[in-house]
């Protein structure tokens, strides 16, 4: 009976050798450990054995039995593995061809400068605000102390609806609107569409802006300098030059303009910053008061400041756009980029 | 406004280079756009002075010059006639190229020997002169570099004034700035105008008959003049900052208004009738024909300079063509006046005419420099065009300057910098730009601008002035204090952003256009008569017909975009664009401004790619981009109804949107004959919304419902029914008999055609049967299905399949 147990693991294990599919192998392991296999048969015969050599020859089955199972187990694992790496090589594509795609949508790249200036006046506390394009003389220049038959106005050429009807020059409406409507303190942002009668590579008749201001008790210039600094840097770098330099704005005084280092040339000078090697990048001031007076506040109670960002203007540095036209041409191949 | 360095230095002392006082000024608030450097190249072009001069012996016009040239001499033929011994002339020694890039050469011409050329202003690119050699100052010594003898070499400064500084439109302004920013000394010229003969008043008189809009009128008379070409020095000056050299006299009246800021203007007095000046209004209907030859109307509210009978001037403005300095003039009266600014600025912008003149009038010049302007131009017009000043000046001043008096503290100056300058210093900014200060006890002074300073009023312009002199650098950067406060993104903004979101996000780009619309972009939308978009808001001043009125939709413009990028042959083009329109309002001043929200498809659902299906978009995709758009704001199942009214679609394939019965706006397919005017050959389907019907829902509460953990299970049921059914009326009809079990039924199929007969459909639903609590079983769905189509069936004149 030892020699059939031990002949009989010769044979399977000769038998697996040819097999080679899962099959094959399940088919020998009924063949072999079935109920009707030649493993049963011996154990069944066990019964007729003396009681010193069944606890011996019983082991042995056991063993060869677990001996069996362990050979067929590893044998279909060895044919798994080999189809499972069959199936791998086989699956190997050209996975350098393009990726199926949907249609690929994109934000105006004008709506996404504005979503990134809006979140850092958000972190400082500005809500935001919207004011009427088409408006009246009184508050677009009137109430910003642009008085009538005034140079100023030479500065921004105004679209007209009808008499003291107008296309809003600039954001700074909303401050008028805001102001009369409300009680300081408050941080307001408006951002908005804009008009003026002009037209070439880097004026447009209508362009965006974001208006920001602050109106409260003691507010001061060296705090528009804080605010101003923060939103430069965090919409550019964190150490990008800056420089503060006077200016003139009838509904802002003192004025200041804006102007960070050129980040093409670092301050070399090159064609974007004429040379100069800094970039205009922002108007703003201390809100004049007369323009507290005409929203009927007491200059002597309320400080505040004021700014203006040009959206385009900050798109086209961002982005290196050469032609501000190209906003409003909406070419896909533009649109895309974005 | 520009100036020159070498012009500058005139009046304060400058050792810093031309960029660097570029820099300095534009941290002053005068922003220099432009910096010019101007170095003629004229190596090998010597000063030399004429020894002797004989005709060629052979060649007639010609003639042999004998030159000192400082070291030795040179013979040089010459053909010009202005030449004779002992003038000072340029001479360009052989192996120079002059400006033009001509070589000077030694060379024997009809047997005479020439070493050089004698040249021409305009052969050195110095001047348009060309009637002969440039003459150069007499005392010029002879073997000099051009350049160096004429300080050729200069920086031209362009500064963008702002209107609040007609001061700084004058080199001496400019000039004070930086003496007030260094604490160097302004020096002024000294004018000291040699006055001669009979008194003014003898030969002319000024009479203002409106004093308001003239304050002061200074007339100075002179006689005997000569009118003819300014000196070299002069006319390369004006030159250099823009203005183009006319005469002596004119000349002289440039340089002035540019030294001081005061326009001037001169009168041939003998082409003044009666040889007097009235200031009057004009009377309506009146004309002037000035000095660029244009007959000009007047209107009551112009201001004239006349003589005894006739204007001779547009005041302020320009002067008239009858009155102007010709050669032959030789009595100049003079003219340095003060006009309103108001005035001056109504006249010109209304006959569309701007001059240096009126540019400064219009910014208000100092009233009290007309005197010392016309003495200073008064004495370089003798100096250079001849004749004599009559005594005393014609000076009527009906309404002087008052100066304005400024009481302030300096604590406050400094809290509203934010910043902690001495009193003392702050004096001393304010006296360095001539302002008269008294200090006064503790805190407080007192200032008085000086009168060419307008634009300083009132407290926050002096502190202003304070600021430009410490320095905007200087002045320390802090944050204002204020309570911690959190800002959420406001509905209307939040709702603005998801809008965006989802429609970038199922694949369509955002695109912003233009406001303005024009009848070629509005009329073939057809939208009824009476209907408020067809009587746009019109501009007075477009820019084109095209651009003429406010849109009052987006779509006209959102189908020349696709148009236009068709012609770029661009595809599969899927835009949204969220704006506003702008529709009229009766009785209203204003028009109404709705945002509107509108997209537009053409082309193909996906990118064209190698692996996807080239299938076109269809009306389907449009309804599957509102349902995904309408259910982010939380709209499920809008109504799309057929509607007449929106005659820009396609009858058969599109409706308005309706949520809650209120509609909101419209979709569908484009009408074809639409799709011809724009020129766009494939099928495009659109929609615009109403966007505030979006944006008022964006806040709505959410709340979890629980859903069924136990198994669906499905049922699919093929429907047959009436062609004329619509998926509308099948399923409301299915919702309403459905068992509660029921937790979903999908149309996935629809078929027409054999075998099912004529004039029917198959509609083919996946009913889904769900019970939160229990496992249905087979049985009992069997049961509820029977019960269900027991109903249905004859409810749609259906049967099943």
């Amino acid at each position: 009976m030892r020699e059939q147990l031990l002949a009989l693991k010769e044979e399977v294990s000769k038998a697996l050798g040819s097999a080679s599919t899962d099959q094959e192998v399940d088919q020998l392991r009924t063949q072999y450990l079935g109920r009707k296999g030649p493993l049963t048969k011996i154990l069944r015969s066990m019964k007729d054995l003396s009681e010193e050599e069944r606890p011996l020859l019983g082991n042995l089955a056991n063993q060869i039995k677990q001996e069996l199972a362990d050979l067929l187990d590893g044998r279909r694992e060895k044919i798994r593995d080999e189809e499972r790496r069959r199936k791998l090589r086989q699956e190997r594509i050209d996975i350098s061809l393009p990726g199926r795609l949907p249609s690929r949508g994109g934000y105006h790249p004008l709506t996404t400068v504005t979503r990134e200036i809006i979140a850092v006046f958000q972190g400082m506390g500005f809500e935001v605000v919207e004011g009427p394009e088409v408006e009246l003389d009184f508050y677009n220049f009137e109430a910003l102390n642009f008085p009538r038959d005034h140079p100023a106005r030479d500065m921004q050429d105004t679209f007209y609806v009808a008499e003291d009807v107008l296309l809003r020059t600039h954001t700074s409406n909303v401050q008028i609107h805001t102001m009369k409507a409300r009680t300081p303190p408050f941080r307001v942002l408006a951002p908005g569409t804009v008009y003026r009668c002009d037209s070439d590579t880097t004026h447009s008749p209508m362009f965006h802006q974001v208006e920001g201001f602050l109106v409260d008790r003691e507010v001061s210039f060296s705090q528009l300098k804080g605010v101003l600094t923060v939103f430069c840097q965090t919409l550019f770098t964190p150490d990008v030059p800056l420089r503060f330099r006077p200016s003139y704005f009838p509904f802002t005084e003192p004025s200041a303009e804006v102007d960070i280092g050129c980040f093409l040339c670092r301050g070399g000078g090159c064609r974007v910053c004429s040379q100069t090697g800094w970039l205009e990048i922002l108007g703003s001031g201390m809100i004049h008061p007369e323009v507290f007076r005409s929203v009927g506040y007491d200059p002597d109670d309320y400080t505040g400041f004021a700014f203006g960002v040009g959206i385009e203007r900050i798109a086209m540095l961002k982005y290196g756009i050469d032609d501000i036209r190209l906003f409003f041409e909406n070419d896909q191949r533009f649109l895309q980029q974005f | 406004m520009q100036v020159t360095l070498e012009w500058l230095k005139k009046y304060v002392e400058i050792e810093e280079s031309a960029q660097e006082i570029a820099d300095l000024l534009t941290q002053q608030g005068l922003e220099v756009s432009e910096c010019v450097s101007v170095r003629p190249h004229l190596q090998g072009v010597i000063t030399s002075r004429v020894v002797s001069l004989e005709p060629h012996p052979s060649s007639q016009g010609l003639w042999v010059c004998r030159m000192d040239t400082g070291k030795e001499d040179r013979t040089v033929l010459c053909g010009a006639q202005n030449v004779a011994v002992g003038d000072c002339v340029p001479l360009a020694v052989p192996g120079t190229a002059i400006p033009g890039g001509k070589v000077i050469e030694a060379t024997t011409l009809h047997g005479v020997f020439s070493e050089g050329m004698l040249c021409s202003e305009l052969e050195l690119e110095l001047s348009e002169d060309h009637v002969g050699i440039m003459k150069l100052p007499s005392d010029t010594l002879p073997g000099q570099e051009l350049g160096r003898a004429l300080a050729l070499e200069d920086d031209v400064l362009g500064i963008e004034v702002t209107p609040n500084r007609p001061d700084c439109l004058s080199v001496i302004g400019v000039a004070r700035e930086i003496a007030a920013k260094k604490q160097r000394e302004l020096r002024l010229p000294k004018i000291s105008p040699e006055e001669q003969g009979p008194s003014s008043a003898e030969a002319s008189s000024v009479q203002i008959l409106a004093p308001e809009a003239c304050p002061r009128y200074v007339g100075r008379v002179l006689e005997g003049v000569r009118v003819g070409l300014s000196p070299f020095w002069l006319r390369r000056l004006l030159s250099l900052v823009g203005l183009r050299p006319i005469n002596n006299v004119v000349d002289v009246t440039n340089f002035v208004m540019l030294e001081w800021g005061q326009p001037l203007h001169a009168f041939d007095l003998d082409r003044l009738e009666e040889n007097r000046i009235v200031v009057r209004t004009a009377r309506h209907g009146e004309t002037i024909t000035t000095l660029d030859g244009e007959e000009r109307k007047l209107i009551r509210e112009d201001l004239l300079i006349c003589d005894a009978h006739r204007p001779v001037a547009l005041a302020g403005v320009m002067g008239g063509l009858e009155s102007e300095i010709g050669d032959g003039t030789t009595r100049v009266l003079l003219e340095s006046a003060f006009f309103e600014p108001r005035g001056i600025r109504r006249t010109g912008k209304r006959l569309g005419i701007s001059t240096e003149a009126s540019y400064r009038f219009e910014r208000e010049i100092d009233r009290e420099g007309c005197l010392r302007a016309a003495d200073r131009a008064s004495e370089m017009m003798t100096s250079l065009a001849g004749g004599r000043l009559l005594a005393g000046a014609l000076d009527v001043y009906p309404i002087p300057y008052r100066p304005s008096n400024v009481r302030m503290k300096a604590s406050k100056v400094n809290r509203l910098l934010g910043t902690s300058i001495e009193k003392e210093k702050i004096l001393g900014y304010l006296t360095s730009l001539e302002m008269d200060v008294r200090d006064e006890e503790g805190d407080v002074f007192e200032v008085t601008p000086p009168s060419f300073r307008p634009d300083l009023r009132m407290e926050m312009d002096i502190v202003e002035e304070v600021a430009r002199i410490y320095g905007y650098d200087a002045i320390p950067t802090h944050l204002p204090e204020a309570p911690v406060s959190v800002v959420l993104a406001e509905p209307e903004r939040r709702a603005e952003e998801l809008a965006r979101d989802v429609l970038v996000g199922t694949g369509f780009c955002e695109v912003v256009n233009y406001s303005f619309s024009g009848p070629d972009l509005l009329e073939p939308l057809g939208f009824p008569d009476g209907d408020v978009r067809t009587v746009p808001v019109p501009l007075q001043n477009p820019l084109s017909e095209a651009q003429g009125f406010l849109r009052t939709t987006l779509v006209g413009l959102l189908l020349d975009t696709v148009a236009r990028n068709l012609r770029q042959r661009n595809r599969d083009l899927w835009f949204f664009e969220l704006g506003r329109v702008f529709l009229p309002c009766a009785d209203q001043v204003l028009p109404e401004e709705r945002k509107m929200l509108a997209g537009v498809m053409a082309g193909r659902r996906y990118t064209e790619r190698w692996n996807q299906p080239d299938a076109e978009v269809d009306v389907f995709d449009l309804k599957g981009t509102l349902e995904v758009l309408l259910e982010a704001f939380g709209i499920r199942g809008f109504e799309w109804n057929r509607s007449e009214q929106v005659s820009c679609l396609h009858p058969g394939c599109s409706g308005d949107i309706l949520i809650n019965t209120t509609k909101i706006g419209y979709a569908g397919k484009l009408h074809p004959s639409i799709q011809e005017v724009f020129e766009i050959e494939e099928d495009v389907y659109l929609f615009e919304l109403e966007f505030e019907s979006l944006a008022s829902r964006v806040d709505r509460p959410k709340e979890y419902r629980p859903y069924a953990r136990r198994p669906p299970v499905q049922r699919d049921l093929a429907l047959v029914l009436d062609e004329a059914m619509t998926y509308s009326q099948v399923i409301e009809k299915m919702r309403e008999l459905a068992d509660p079990g029921v937790t979903e039924i999908e149309l996935f199929d629809l078929y027409r055609g054999p075998p099912v007969s004529e004039g029917k459909q198959s509609m083919a639903f996946r009913i889904t049967y769900q019970d939160p609590s229990r496992n249905l079983t087979d049985e009992e769905i069997n049961r509820i299905q029977e019960a269900f189509l027991g109903q249905l069936l004859p409810g749609l004149g259906a049967h099943l399949r």
